[in-house]
């Protein structure tokens, strides 16, 4: 597992680029975490849907009650236009942040 | 399959969100869990585990709520609360109702405070008007056993309520008797006492050395009497001596223990005292405080007297002796003794007949003969009032839950359950309910103080401790919640049960019903409410009656004060010119017009009656001798205003050694000389030693009242105070004066003490006060009967305009289409307006059939008009009338105000 500190400042960044291809519900999302992460990543119940609801809040994603026939009724989210450029930006400035990162420890290995 | 929803909602509860946003919330996370359950189940965990695990995906209890309620705090317009059943969180829930009914209330606070006010009010009233009941007529004394103690009274027919037999016959009854295990004498005393070297008059009283042991009152310093103190004039072992009330020990000395053993002076004679009463008894009498107690004895040569009545007695009978019995027993000796003492055959028939036994274990209270009927009529009054108080919050609770219905639907169909909005409506009820009592108990406390102070002018006498009884607070708290719960309930119920789907959609079901209801809850209030105003109407009258009755003198401008010189004034040569030289003193204030000395002043509670004979008059029995006797100083009438109608007033000239005068006033010339002159006509006085010197009747003068202002004028007598017939130790000083007679007590007292400091000056108040002080009871209850009439008024117009303007919001469509039909905006206010005239009409024939009913109990309390006075009732009726078409004028208003487009979408 990472830090606390680092996954909470990293959650959201994980959730909207887990949105940006398509609309996901709840669980999915979860699940996403834990599997492409090989499992060092877990979200539970009442760390993911506040955080999805404040997204929502914010105006970066937007959720919508899809039903399917023969399938109970989800929530699911998707990227909006804002949240896209949110995305972008948080994304720009996270790869900057690996890239310091790995030069002070990479320099410091060396 | 584990009941997800359930879980989250358990957790979701405390953040109140708006229904909708919960029930998106709960249905999301539900279905989360149940994806993750069965990925549980699926991978081959138990279905204990996999329950276990899923639960942990929502972590503790508070995490998911907390986390929520920073992630979508947001401003929600309505919250409306599903309810969980479970009984784990019967604590949470509670509070959470409570909070959520507060919420409620707040919302509708308009309805909230006239709810609350109106129980308030209800509640406050009965609480302080029993409470007073209680202290004056049903509180019993803090004595041993009271149910097994009797007075033991000489009764006849023109004196049902005397006292007990001469001292001799007492002592019989002691000595004789089978049935008592004691009895006691007891009799008020106002002594005048020398304490340090000050004289002051205070309030005493004498009894028998076993009273203490029979009432079973104990000191609470020192000792009480004993039998050995009573053994004379002396007293006893320790000589005199006398035991002090805690409030004069309170007042006078400080509650300085000291007090035991010190002396005080009755004149020359030494009283030691040698105990302190406890502070809830001081006497037989409630409400009255004797500062000093003293043994009989010391009442000296009454004790021996074989035809005086002066004292009361009271017994304790032994267990199991019946009143009866006793009474017989008693009974027995009295006549014994009567034969013995040859008393005349009439006076033996019609005031010394019997002995009668009456219970004393309440006291001996002229406060509860005084005060019983008006007490009970206020009773009454404030009884229909917190009637009318309920009646409001009925009315006010009805209308609010119908307009919940569709909250109620609304809820219900998200899932609460029926208990749980039967607990919210009950729970609103019980902050309402709480709401009101406690303002009413702070309305009963307030109101018990201006109770009390109603009876502090009346007489320096009475001193009532009024503690609130918190029975009928529980009592009356129990009523108005009863109604709170049967009216918020019963529609909350009648909203639950009905179909969901209809309400939703719903404009009006049961509407129609609730108001039927609500509008004969209107009629009864203003039946009700005219009661009330008739009554505060002819009570109010009878104040004003009484108020501008002429008493036969002139009441403004008169300073009255008891004058009493020193012992050693009245035992020395110069007693003979010290009234005179008062006179005088007085005279000389500046702002003086005229002075008097009199033995009796108008409605000072004094009485001194005669037997007379007067020549040419034929007696047809004892009775006709009966008069009122006052003795004066020439200037009485003038002071007083009382007009001389024939003949002559008294003069400086009328002294000692002139010839005897009397003057009497005109019922006495009207009862003895009918339309002959009295003029020069003689009475006398019968003595045991044959008759007293003639007294020529010299003038006539207008009757006045004395007693006090209601009795009609009886016969009364006057005589110059030079040639009175009693010995004149205490006189009332009468001064009229050029300003505010208030402003002259101070200059008056001072140049009497000035020509002797030992001059005991009481009781100093104007004339006006007098006569206001002896309205008290009428006072109190026009008073009050007003106040609560105007309320009752008050509130039933609340409850009339609220029938009304929920009438109007119902029939808003039904107006908009007569409205579109052309019908003008009068015609719908006379429309509304007809209609509700005619519930208050019908409420006025209910009320004036009711008052008609109920007149004859309130015929002894009032004066000068009967209580079917037609006036009265006429213009409670009008009054009401005119308030009802008020309260009803501002919907009927609003109604002619309805856009008719407005109106028909609404519909």
């Amino acid at each position: 597992m990472l830090d606390r500190e680092l996954k909470k400042g990293s959650a959201e960044l994980l959730l909207l680029s887990l949105l940006e291809t398509r609309a996901r519900h709840g669980y999915e999302i979860s699940k996403l975490i834990e599997s492409r992460s090989n499992g060092a990543l877990k979200f539970n119940v009442a760390s993911l849907y506040p955080l999805l609801y404040r997204l929502e809040k914010r105006g970066w994603i937007e959720g919508r009650w899809i039903e399917k026939s023969g399938q109970k009724r989800r929530r699911c989210y998707k990227l909006t236009r804002q949240g896209k450029q949110v995305l972008a930006a948080q994304r720009t400035t996270w790869e900057s942040f690996v890239a310091a990162i790995n030069r002070v420890t990479g320099m410091e290995h060396a | 399959m584990p009941d997800w929803k359930q879980e989250v909602r358990l957790r979701l509860a405390p953040l109140n969100l708006p229904v909708l946003r919960e029930a998106s919330i709960v249905e999301e996370v539900a279905a989360y869990l149940e994806d993750c359950h069965a990925e549980f189940l699926a991978n081959g965990a138990s279905p204990e585990d996999a329950h276990q695990r899923t639960l942990e995906q929502l972590g503790s209890n508070e995490v998911l709520a907390r986390e929520l309620q920073r992630a979508t705090l947001e401003a929600s317009s309505q919250h409306v609360v599903l309810g969980t059943n479970r009984r784990t969180n019967v604590i949470s829930d509670l509070w959470h109702d409570l909070r959520y009914g507060a919420r409620m209330l707040w919302k509708h606070r308009g309805m909230t405070s006239v709810i609350v006010l109106s129980l308030a009010l209800g509640i406050g009233a009965n609480t302080a008007i029993f409470s007073l009941i209680d202290t004056v007529l049903l509180k019993t004394l803090p004595v041993d056993d009271p149910e097994q103690l009797v007075f033991i009274q000489n009764v006849g027919t023109r004196r049902p309520d005397g006292g007990a037999p001469p001292y001799p016959c007492f002592e019989r009854f002691r000595d004789q008797n089978r049935f008592f295990t004691a009895m006691s004498a007891f009799t008020g005393y106002d002594p005048q006492l020398k304490i340090d070297g000050r004289v002051e008059e205070v309030r005493g009283q004498r009894v028998s050395g076993n009273y203490f042991s029979l009432l079973g009152v104990r000191a609470i310093l020192g000792r009480t009497l004993t039998p050995a103190d009573d053994a004379g004039e002396q007293g006893g072992p320790d000589g005199l001596v006398g035991v002090i009330s805690h409030q004069y020990w309170t007042g006078r000395f400080g509650r300085e223990p000291s007090v035991i053993g010190k002396v005080v002076y009755l004149g020359d004679q030494p009283v030691t005292i040698v105990g302190v009463m406890p502070p809830e008894f001081s006497g037989m009498v409630p409400g009255e405080r004797f500062d000093i107690t003293l043994p009989i004895s010391s009442a000296g040569r009454s004790l021996a007297q074989k035809e005086f009545w002066w004292f009361r007695a009271v017994g304790r009978l032994k267990p199991g002796a019946s009143v009866e019995q006793a009474r017989a027993e008693l009974d027995g000796i009295f006549q014994t003794y009567m034969d013995e003492i040859a008393f005349s055959a009439e006076a033996r028939r019609t005031t010394f007949t019997g002995i009668d036994l009456r219970p004393a274990g309440k006291g001996m209270n002229e406060l509860r003969q005084e005060f019983a009927q008006p007490l009970k009529a206020l009773m009454a009054i404030v009884a229909l009032v917190l009637l009318i108080a309920c009646g409001n919050v009925a009315n006010l609770l009805l209308a609010k839950a119908t307009g919940r219905r569709r909250e109620f639907a609304g809820r219900l169909a998200l899932g609460a359950s029926r208990s749980r909005l039967l607990r919210q409506v009950l729970t609103e009820s019980l902050l309402l309910v709480l709401g009101g009592a406690l303002a009413g108990l702070i309305l009963a406390r307030w109101g018990t103080a201006v109770f009390v102070h109603f009876f502090v002018p009346a007489r320096n006498r009475i001193f009532l401790d009024v503690p609130l009884d918190y029975r009928i607070l529980a009592f009356t708290a129990a009523v108005a919640l009863i109604t709170g719960l049967i009216f918020g309930l019963a529609p909350a119920f009648s909203a639950t049960r009905v179909d969901l789907n209809t309400v939703l959609k719903e404009r009006d079901a049961s509407g129609r019903v609730r108001n039927v209801f609500g509008k004969s809850l209107v009629i009864g209030q203003v039946a009700l409410s005219l009661l009330l105003l008739v009554g505060a109407g002819l009570f109010v009258r009878t104040l004003h009656n009484l108020n501008t009755l002429d008493p036969g003198f002139r009441p403004a401008g008169v300073l009255t004060m008891r004058i009493s010189p020193p012992n050693s004034v009245v035992q020395a040569d110069r007693f003979a010119s010290f009234w005179n030289e008062t006179l005088q003193q007085v005279e000389r204030v500046a702002g003086v017009r005229s002075v008097s000395l009199t033995t009796l002043s108008p409605l000072d509670g004094n009485d001194r009656g005669v037997a007379i004979v007067v020549s040419g008059f034929t007696e047809r029995s004892n009775e006709d001798r009966g008069i009122r006797m006052n003795q004066v100083t020439p200037r009485y009438f003038e002071t007083f205003g009382i007009p001389v109608l024939q003949g002559r007033s008294f003069t400086e000239a009328d002294d000692e050694t002139a010839p005897k005068v009397v003057l009497l006033n005109e019922a006495a010339a009207r009862f003895y000389f009918g339309e002959k002159s009295p003029l020069g006509a003689h009475v006398s006085f019968p003595q045991r030693t044959g008759i007293s010197p003639q007294y020529e009747i010299v003038g006539i003068v207008k009757d006045s009242r004395y007693e006090n202002l209601r009795s009609p004028d009886t016969r009364l007598m006057y005589l110059p105070l030079k040639q009175a017939r009693d010995r004149l130790v205490r006189l009332m000083l009468a001064v009229r004066t050029e300003g505010d007679p208030m402003q002259l007590s101070e200059p008056v007292a001072g140049e009497l003490r000035q020509a002797d400091p030992d001059t005991l000056i009481t009781s100093i108040a104007t004339l006006n006060e007098r006569v206001s002080a002896s309205l008290i009871k009428e006072r109190l209850i026009a008073t009050l009967s007003l106040f609560f009439g105007l309320l009752a008024l008050l509130l039933a117009s609340i409850g009339l305009y609220g029938v009304m303007s929920y009438d109007v919001a119902r029939r808003t469509n039904e107006i908009g289409i007569r409205m579109a039909l052309g019908a003008e905006a009068k015609r719908v206010v006379r429309l509304v307006l007809r209609q509700t005239l005619l519930w208050v009409v019908l409420g006025l024939g209910i009320g004036w059939c009711a008052t008609l009913a109920t007149a004859h109990l309130l015929q002894s309390l009032l004066f000068g008009l009967t209580p079917r006075d037609p006036l009265t009732a006429g213009a409670a009726a009008l009054v009401l009338l005119v308030v009802a078409g008020i309260a009803a004028f501002l919907p009927a208003r609003r109604a002619s105000r309805i856009d008719p487009l407005v109106a028909l979408r609404h519909g």
